[in-house]
C-alpha cells in the first residue's frame, strides 16, 4: 500500500501540467510522491523508464545494473554519457537523474538481480520494472514479485519490435508462466535501436504512472506489440492459463 | 480460404519472411496449422515453433486476431483470419 505524501510549493509547480490531467491531479502527484520503484538494469530501455519516473516526480527509484559504461551502450542507454565510458553504469545514471530532479531518492545498486539480492530488492519497494537481457535475471524478479505481491511491468525489445505487459498479483500471470521456459536462442547481444527502446521505455514507464496513480488501464492480461519497422500496434489478449 | 501468418521477433529469420498468406485448403484447426506451417518450412523453423514432441514450445506464444491459442484448446479458423507468431525476447 503506498502512503502518499503531500507536496511542497516548488513540486505543484513541476508537477503543474501533468496534475492538469483528469482524474490524476494533485492526488495522483502525492502518490507517485510516495512511491518507490525497482528498475532492473537501467540500459536502453531501464534508462528511458527510470528517466521518465524521475520527470514524473516518483518519489524513491531502486537502480540494480552492474558494470561500467562501454562504447557499444551510447547508442541507446540514454542515462549514460561519453564522458562515463569505463566508470560504473548504476552511478552515471544516478547522477543524470538528480540532475533532472534533486528532489529523488535513488539508490544506485552495482549488482544486477541474483539469488542473493532478488528478495530484498523486491521487498524493499511498492512495483517493479524488469529491464534485463538475460532470462534467468528476469524470471527470478517475476518469481520473486509475484511471491511477495508486487506489480511487475515488464518491457522487451527486438530490433525494431517491442513487448510490454504488466503483471498484477492475483489478477495476470508473470512471465516464468507466460513463457516458461527461456529461448534456447537468445542472446545477450542483439540487434536494436536506441528508439525502439525508448519508445518502449516510455510506455513502460507510464504503465507505472497508471498503476501507482490508478488513472488509465494498464496492460493487465494483454501484450502491447509494435514494429516501429511497419508502425504496426497490436494489443494481444493473453489467456488465463 | 485464406489465414494471414505473421512472425515476430527471431521468427521473422527462422521463417524466411515477416507475413505470408496460406490457403489451408479446408477447414483446420489453428493447432493443426501451426503443424502445417512447420512441416512446410523444415529447419530451422520447425525448432522455433515445436517441441519434441509436436506441441508449440514453451518460448513461443501464438495468437489468433489477437487472442492467445492454448494448445490443448482447438481452435477452428475462418477465412481472413490472422495467425501471429511470438518469441519471447528481452531487454538490454
Amino acid at each position: 500500500m503506498i502512503e502518499p505524501k503531500s507536496l511542497t510549493d516548488e513540486e505543484r509547480a513541476v508537477y503543474e501540467w501533468q496534475m492538469w490531467v483528469p482524474e490524476f491531479g494533485e492526488e495522483g502527484q502525492e502518490k507517485l510522491k510516495g512511491a518507490s520503484v525497482l528498475i532492473s538494469r537501467i540500459g536502453g530501455l531501464g534508462g528511458v523508464v527510470a528517466y521518465e519516473l524521475a520527470a514524473a516526480g516518483v518519489g524513491r527509484l531502486v537502480l540494480a545494473h552492474a558494470g561500467d559504461v562501454k562504447p557499444s551502450d551510447l547508442n541507446r542507454q540514454l542515462l549514460m554519457t561519453h564522458e562515463g565510458l569505463g566508470k560504473s553504469r548504476v552511478e552515471s545514471a544516478a547522477r543524470r537523474l538528480r540532475e533532472l530532479n534533486p528532489r529523488l531518492e535513488v539508490e544506485a545498486v552495482a549488482e544486477n538481480i541474483n539469488d542473493d539480492n532478488a528478495a530484498a530488492l523486491v521487498g524493499g519497494v511498492d512495483l517493479v520494472v524488469d529491464c534485463a537481457p538475460l532470462f534467468e535475471e528476469r524470471f527470478l524478479l517475476n518469481r520473486e514479485a509475484k511471491s511477495q505481491g508486487k506489480p511487475l511491468v515488464e518491457c522487451a525489445m527486438y530490433e525494431l519490435e517491442a513487448q510490454l505487459t504488466t503483471f498484477l498479483p492475483g489478477k495476470t500471470r508473470y512471465l516464468h508462466e507466460l513463457y516458461p521456459e527461456k529461448p534456447g536462442w537468445w542472446k545477450r547481444e542483439f540487434p536494436v535501436f536506441g528508439a525502439v527502446s525508448g519508445a518502449v521505455g516510455c510506455m513502460g514507464a507510464m504503465e507505472v504512472i497508471k498503476v501507482i496513480s490508478g488513472i488509465g488501464e494498464p496492460l493487465a492480461g494483454e501484450l502491447l506489440v509494435f514494429d516501429l519497422g511497419e508502425m504496426r500496434f497490436h494489443k494481444m489478449t493473453l489467456g488465463s492459463s | 480460404m485464406k489465414v494471414k501468418i505473421r512472425y515476430c521477433g527471431q521468427l521473422k529469420q527462422a521463417a524466411g519472411c515477416a507475413a505470408e498468406e496460406v490457403d489451408p485448403g479446408g477447414e483446420l484447426s489453428a493447432q493443426e496449422l501451426i503443424a502445417s506451417v512447420a512441416a512446410r518450412h523444415g529447419e530451422p523453423l520447425t525448432g522455433y515453433l515445436l517441441d519434441e514432441s509436436g506441441r508449440l514450445r514453451a518460448t513461443v506464444l501464438a495468437f489468433v486476431n489477437e487472442e492467445q491459442v492454448d494448445w490443448e484448446t482447438p481452435r477452428p479458423l475462418g477465412d481472413g483470419d490472422e495467425l501471429v507468431f511470438m518469441s519471447a525476447i528481452a531487454g538490454g
